[in-house]
């Protein structure tokens, strides 16, 4: 491809404000308008899947609260639920435990879109949305140390079920939020939704259409504002989807704003999902009974021989599965987060892919930002959400 | 995850016959081993045909297998979104070369390069540079003989260009 003679290379990043962390990018100008572009990533690869190969299945739990730093929840039902897949027991997880990772992971849509909207807006000049959204988000985590100790990296879900159940102060505190959340959410669109500045900078930007978002491999909401309902709670329902009642928004433009306003709807539906979730979610255990799969209790492991010897046999020699491999995916906030593990037998795993949402969806851009002004970059790395540690792992 | 059926697998066996080397059904997943030479075949098939219809490549990866010859194990995770069926579909590195897929599906575009950073598999008919690392890093670090900890950092490799 022959690429038009650019005026002048203008190199973006990796310290930038607007880039989402350190994703640089080469831009070849041609005056304001972009020729070509290249991106260079990786500054914060930190080996995660080479360390997995040498942790045991408990121990890598925590590393991929740090994959995704904004949304450890989702990054953790992930995980646990390919390794469950794995060990074959994804039928015997209590129900109750089932019903909490969705309330967490929707919890965790619900945080991770309003970083997203806050930075967003602020990188296209509205101040203030930034400081509504973390304070609703702050809500969000104060939720999350409720239950789970944790703001950021909870370390919620284990393998066989879930760390704690709910207090009666979280149930207090989740019900107020979910009362004012939808109001709050009115109020951030009463900002930007019809905002003509909003309008100007989002509509008709960085378009993606269904054919190319598919070969490119793009999921999560940058896909269904292009027009695909493709969404891994729909179409592969995991934990207790399949009995929730909640739509997928979806949008056909494919621009910025459509991005916009499919995360905006996103929210609402979480809203919905957790409010099912309270309504349906049975009193019983969190955690499978199976001592071979997750520790024991602490009384019984203080208290009992047989609860010390269990205990100590799955902490020295951990989890067993059988060789064979297995994908397992969730829809994070990003898009479809998928674990594919192959075992030898060991109690380590062989080998262990995480499939990135963020990397897979911001490969478009050198393609994408072609014959776009410099301004609109920052519309369109901003609408595509990528978070750089998810990136480059 | 839904997987293709019986039929689609049979459907396979008929088409591909002595090029496929193994089908193998494990929790419900279908994985299949394609000779190198018949790899672009394969997936030109799965993606055009009817039948199949896969037009989402989800994710490349490969594994390693020191004690194996060829050593590496290139994997694609493929999935038909109006049918809503998927498949992964592996092949043998010879001489550590496959075909790339870059012309069927866009994905392929970073997820090769990086395997072909972290293992050493070059995809053929396609320009390949490194995704993640410098460009002028000597090591593979995803293989099994790469220490955790690492090589002493030669200072060399940080090219600004």
């Amino acid at each position: 491809m022959e690429r038009e003679k650019a005026d002048l290379i203008l190199n973006m990043g990796p310290q930038h404000p607007s880039t989402h962390g350190v994703l640089r990018l080469i831009l070849e100008l041609k005056g304001e308008k972009i020729v070509g572009s290249d991106a260079v990533i990786g500054y914060v690869h930190r080996g995660v899947e080479k360390l997995a190969e040498t942790r045991k299945y408990m121990q890598i739990l925590p590393v991929f609260d740090r994959v995704d730093y904004v949304s450890a929840n989702t990054n953790e039902l992930g995980f646990v639920l390919a390794v469950e897949k794995l060990l074959g027991i994804e039928d015997k997880i209590p129900e109750r435990a089932q019903f909490l990772r969705v309330i967490m992971a929707e919890l965790t849509r619900i945080s991770s879109h309003l970083i997203w909207l806050g930075t967003h807006a602020l990188e296209l000049g509205a101040m203030s949305v930034f400081l509504y959204a973390f304070r609703e988000r702050e809500k969000v985590l104060d939720l999350f140390e409720e239950i789970a100790g944790g703001r950021l990296h909870t370390g919620y879900m284990r393998i066989g079920g879930v760390a704690y159940d709910t207090t009666s102060r979280f149930i207090e505190e989740l019900e107020e939020f979910l009362e004012i959340f939808p109001e709050k959410l009115d109020e951030y669109e009463g900002l930007l939704t019809e905002n003509r500045i909003w309008l100007s900078r989002t509509k008709g930007v960085g378009v993606i259409d269904k054919e190319t978002a598919i070969n490119w491999g793009i999921t999560g909401p940058t896909l269904r504002a292009a027009g695909c309902d493709y969404d891994v709670r729909k179409y592969y329902p995991y934990c207790v989807y399949d009995r929730l009642d909640f739509n997928v928004p979806v949008c056909t433009e494919g621009d910025v704003y459509a991005r916009y306003r499919v995360r905006m709807d996103e929210m609402r539906e979480s809203v919905r999902i957790i409010r099912q979730c309270l309504e349906k979610m049975p009193e019983g255990p969190v955690q499978i009974e199976d001592t071979t799969v997750i520790l024991p209790p602490k009384e019984e492991v203080y208290n009992t021989m047989v609860g010390l010897i269990q205990h100590f046999e799955l902490v020295i020699h951990g989890l067993t599965p059988p060789p064979g491999e297995v994908y397992a995916a969730v829809e994070g906030p990003r898009g479809e987060l998928g674990y594919y593990i192959v075992s030898d037998g060991s109690n380590r795993p062989y080998r262990l892919r995480i499939r990135p949402p963020s990397l897979i969806n911001i490969a478009i851009l050198p393609e994408l930002l072609k014959d776009h002004y410099v301004a609109d970059v920052i519309a369109i790395i901003g609408s595509l959400d990528p978070l750089m540690g998810e990136v480059d792992r | 995850m839904k997987y293709i059926d019986e039929n689609l697998i049979n459907v396979l066996k008929e088409h591909f016959k002595d090029k496929i080397e193994e089908i193998g059904t494990f929790r419900g997943e279908v994985s299949v081993v394609v000779k190198k030479s018949a790899l672009k075949e394969f997936m030109a098939f799965l993606k055009h045909d009817n039948r199949f219809q896969m037009d989402m490549l989800v994710d490349v990866t490969a594994v390693d297998f020191p004690e194996h010859n060829p050593r590496f194990q290139v994997v694609y995770h493929l999935r038909s979104i109006p049918l809503k069926h998927n498949l992964r579909v592996k092949c043998w590195a010879e001489n550590n070369e496959v075909p790339t897929v870059l012309d069927l599906w866009k994905t392929a575009d970073w997820t090769e390069r990086e395997v072909y950073e972290m293992l050493g598999v070059r995809f053929t008919g396609r320009e390949l540079r490194k995704l993640l690392l410098p460009q002028r890093y000597p090591y593979h670090p995803l293989r099994k003989d790469f220490p955790l900890e690492g090589y002493e950092e030669p200072c060399e490799v940080w090219d600004w260009e």
